[in-house]
């Protein structure tokens, strides 16, 4: 999308477009009904025009209306067909349709008038083209699309009494692609896409929309009605004078909509607010908003901001750290915290699990361990039992107290689930992160506090992808080993979220008291991948210089031992032969770089440099 | 390339097609025959093409308008007449509730009605009572999801199938911060609510070249019974519906 400092058209001066809709197109409080209000004053007579009484209200996600059109109760269809139902209904409406030769008109001119007057139409979805002859946004019945646009901080000002949010909540909301996008059949609704405040507009001034978009930003409505709105309206063929626009505008003003609703009510108001129109106000969120929300508001939607010629308050150094917290989190939420990639194969279920099992062993205190059975129990009283290599069942309770804010559990499952149950599926879990390096892939493993997500995390800022964080799963084929690469979370410690220009606190903290937060990378490909190299993290004293060497003989063997016995669980579940096999094995196969640094320094380039000219061998 | 619904009025019987559901045919007088798209799903096509269409292009061919509304009276064998209820709500919100306290069904919206000199008389349709499959949970009625992938079900519910006089009106809508729950329904609004209430289009009494006064008449005559508006929140279903049977109570006793 390119910058718009005013409200412009789009594409083309002249309509191409011979159906008669006219998409009135907005993120919800934007200002879509005001333009309606507007629309409807200047086709209504002065004496009959009222608030309650706007056209076009009706969205094209209902389909009820072919009850009207075809007899149908869209009830008793499907999803899909809901979808073609609402292409014909529009299409159905939208295209002026021939006269028929046989039939004389007194006033040939006023019925074609009539039959060719643009029909406004309200959306609050993204534009998609959709499949052929059932796009959601049919061509042949479409003129042209009035985008309209208002500030993201007014809008969240508003978003959040009418929907009965908080102010925090509706900036959420403003950033989240939309969940109000379900089809639902039994309401003759088709699913209902909204996208972001960015990918709604983005969607709408994309160059591959078919039709001409005229972009109205609200703020120009406010400060200039006329100039903006009378070349648009003749342009859609609503056509008008200065003087019968100004007209109408009057009639439309704020403070005469707010009476009308004070008065007789608003029948689009929502169950949750009182006043449907509010102030109305441009600018209004400097009184409203806390400088922390109007940071996350401007990290979210900052480019599409500047496009749209909606100025920043905040510098781009301050919000690219909140920034990226933001789009982990949004990530997180398109999963369930005890969901795990189907590629794993584990069944995990939650609820109580037992607090001893039967002939184990204790590796450690925490940890008891049977040939098929693997049970943990976490400071915070949590327990994960791990059995048969594919059941995992989590005895977790959320902490609901204030301090458990964002308190996230998925790290038991992401880590330690997997670990154990590839462990009992005869398999090594190494403890590292795998990071794709161009056409490498390589396994950064260390001791707990060696810095393996940190490095994966620099690695990750450097354009390179994460595999897998803290759980490298190894399999041996065609003399290689491999790694199924799985979407998990990263965990991090604030010092190093800092220094990676993360914002620690935007993010949801490990639960259990432990100090990190999870940070969600963007998804790979879940294909099993060859490790080319293992980079082994190691901490020398302060006054050392970083060393890299490369382990011969059994200290290759050595090296990989304490990071694949995973607290003394893996000579017990694989057996002691078998481990010690499958680590030389490993050992013989992969090359191994240790990288030893000097603790308490911020070594992390340099050492970044090395793992990237190390992967290159 | 035609991908949606269409219907043939230019042969007799009208055809009715919609491509990957199926086609319908409806003669003269009302007879309906199913031809649904073959493979799995079949049977669920079927009823789908029958009481979610033929079955309605059948009673307006028959002569019957259609209203968009549900008709529910007290009991198996009262003969207080019935009540229609419309309005763009969620209209299983209060029929569930009637239902759990002993009402009976007579149509799930829409409703055909005929008219009479001094009012509308409502028709059974067999269609089935169509909801979201939410209501699975809160209610005892035995239910089967229309369609794959839909979140609409098909309740069967206790029924009265004759034909009953509508004798009041009750358009249900969400309620608003500082509403009360029920209001009677006066004036110019009534007639508004009736109106609504009238299915056009397809379904029009006009379509078959009535007066234009004639095709009014059942929004006359619904205008013309006691209307009420429900204004209904989820948190106190209950009471609203307490509130809907008092004043139902008031209409039969006038």
């Amino acid at each position: 999308m390119v910058g718009f400092g005013d409200s412009t058209m789009i594409q083309g001066e002249t309509p191409q477009h011979q159906g008669r809709v006219v998409w009135l197109a907005s993120f919800p409080k934007s200002g879509n009904t005001w333009m309606r209000a507007i629309i409807t004053a200047l086709r209504t007579h002065p004496h009959l025009f009222g608030v309650d009484q706007l056209s076009s209200g009706s969205q094209p996600n209902h389909v009820g209306m072919s009850l009207n059109a075809f007899g149908l109760d869209a009830r008793w269809l499907t999803p899909a067909e809901i979808d073609t139902l609402r292409h014909a209904l529009i299409t159905h409406s939208g295209v002026i349709p021939e006269l028929p030769d046989d039939q004389e008109f007194d006033d040939l001119a006023a019925v074609m008038e009539r039959m060719s007057a643009p029909m406004f139409r309200k959306t609050h979805e993204v534009f998609r083209p959709g499949e052929p002859s059932i796009e959601p946004f049919p061509v042949e019945a479409t003129r042209a699309a009035i985008l309209i646009v208002r500030d993201p901080r007014d809008v969240t000002c508003s978003y959040a009494p009418f929907f009965g949010h908080s102010l925090e909540q509706a900036v959420e909301s403003l950033a989240r692609e939309g969940s109000e996008t379900h089809a639902n059949p039994a309401l003759t609704q088709t699913a209902q896409p909204w996208g972001t405040w960015s990918t709604h507009a983005q969607s709408w001034l994309a160059p591959d929309v078919p039709f001409p978009v005229h972009l109205v930003r609200y703020e120009d409505l406010k400060t200039d009605p006329i100039s903006t709105l009378l070349p648009v309206f003749n342009s859609v063929g609503l056509m008008c004078t200065e003087d019968e626009l100004e007209a109408a505008i009057a009639r439309t003003r704020f403070e005469k909509l707010q009476q009308a609703e004070t008065e007789r009510g608003f029948r689009e108001t929502s169950p949750k607010t009182t006043q449907f129109f509010r102030s109305g106000k441009h600018g209004g969120w400097r009184e409203e908003l806390d400088e922390r929300l109007v940071q996350r508001i401007e990290a979210d939607h900052g480019e599409a901001m500047l496009q749209l010629a909606y100025p920043l308050e905040n510098l781009e150094s301050q919000l690219a750290p909140i920034r990226s917290a933001r789009q982990s989190r949004r990530r997180q939420e398109q999963t369930a915290w005890k969901s795990l990639p189907p590629q794993l194969g584990l069944k995990v279920t939650v609820g109580p699990t037992p607090e001893e099992l039967e002939g184990a062993s204790h590796p450690r205190p925490w940890i008891q361990v049977t040939p098929d059975q693997a049970l943990l129990t976490f400071n915070s009283g949590s327990r994960l039992l791990v059995s048969e290599g594919r059941k995992v069942q989590i005895d977790w309770e959320p902490d609901d107290s204030p301090s458990g804010d964002g308190d996230d559990p998925s790290w038991m499952l992401q880590g330690w689930a997997v670990t154990l149950s590839v462990l009992q599926r005869g398999m090594l879990s190494l403890h590292a992160a795998s990071v794709r390096i161009g056409d490498s892939t390589v396994a950064i493993a260390g001791l707990r506090g060696a810095g393996k997500s940190t490095t994966a995390m620099g690695l990750r800022a450097r354009g390179h992808s994460i595999l897998c964080d803290d759980v490298t799963v190894i399999q041996f084929k065609d003399k290689s080993a491999w790694t199924t690469p799985y979407a998990r979370n990263v965990h991090l410690l604030e010092d190093a979220a800092t220094a990676l220009g993360v914002d620690f606190d935007s993010l949801p903290r490990l639960s259990g008291g432990r100090p990190k937060v999870a940070f969600r990378p963007e998804d790979t490909e879940p294909d099993e991948t060859k490790i080319d190299r293992i980079i082994v993290l190691a901490w020398a004293p302060p006054s050392t210089l970083i060393r890299v060497n490369h382990p011969a003989g059994v200290q290759r063997m050595n090296r990989l031992l304490a990071h694949t016995e995973r607290d003394g669980i893996a000579p017990l579940v694989l057996g002691e032969d078998a481990y010690f096999t499958q680590v030389a094995k490993l050992a013989d196969t992969v090359p191994i770089t240790q990288i030893t640094r000097p603790r308490g320094k911020w070594t992390l380039d340099h050492v970044l440099d090395l793992i990237e000219n190390e992967a290159q061998k | 390339m035609v991908v949606g619904p269409s219907v043939s009025v230019d042969t007799e019987p009208w055809l009715l097609t919609f491509p990957g559901l199926g086609t319908a045919t409806v003669a003269e007088d009302g007879t309906v025959t199913i031809d649904p798209e073959p493979g799995e799903g079949r049977e669920l096509r079927s009823k789908a093409l029958l009481n979610g269409w033929a079955d309605l292009i059948s009673w307006s061919r028959k002569g019957f308008s259609l209203i968009r509304g549900s008709c529910l009276v007290p009991s198996a064998t009262s003969d207080s007449g019935l009540l229609l209820l419309g309005g763009d709500h969620e209209l299983p919100e209060v029929e569930f509730p009637l239902l759990d306290r002993g009402w009976h069904l007579v149509s799930d919206k829409p409703t055909p009605v005929s008219e009479t000199e001094s009012g509308l008389i409502a028709h059974p349709r067999a269609a089935p009572l169509v909801a979201p499959k939410r209501y699975r949970k809160q209610h005892e009625w035995a239910a089967t999801a229309l369609r794959p992938d839909s979140n609409a079900f098909g309740f069967e519910v206790p029924r009265v199938h004759a034909p009953i006089d509508i004798r009041g009106i009750c358009e249900v809508r969400t309620r608003r911060p500082n509403e009360v729950a029920l209001e009677n329904v006066t004036g110019l609004e009534r007639f508004s609510i009736g109106a609504h209430l009238a299915i056009g289009g397809m379904l029009s009494p006009a379509r078959d070249a009535r007066e234009p006064d004639e095709a009014v008449a059942a929004h006359v005559r619904a205008a013309s019974l006691p209307v009420c508006s429900l204004r209904i929140d989820p948190k106190t279903i209950s009471t609203d519906v307490d509130s809907l049977l008092t004043w139902w109570d008031s209409v039969i006793q006038q």
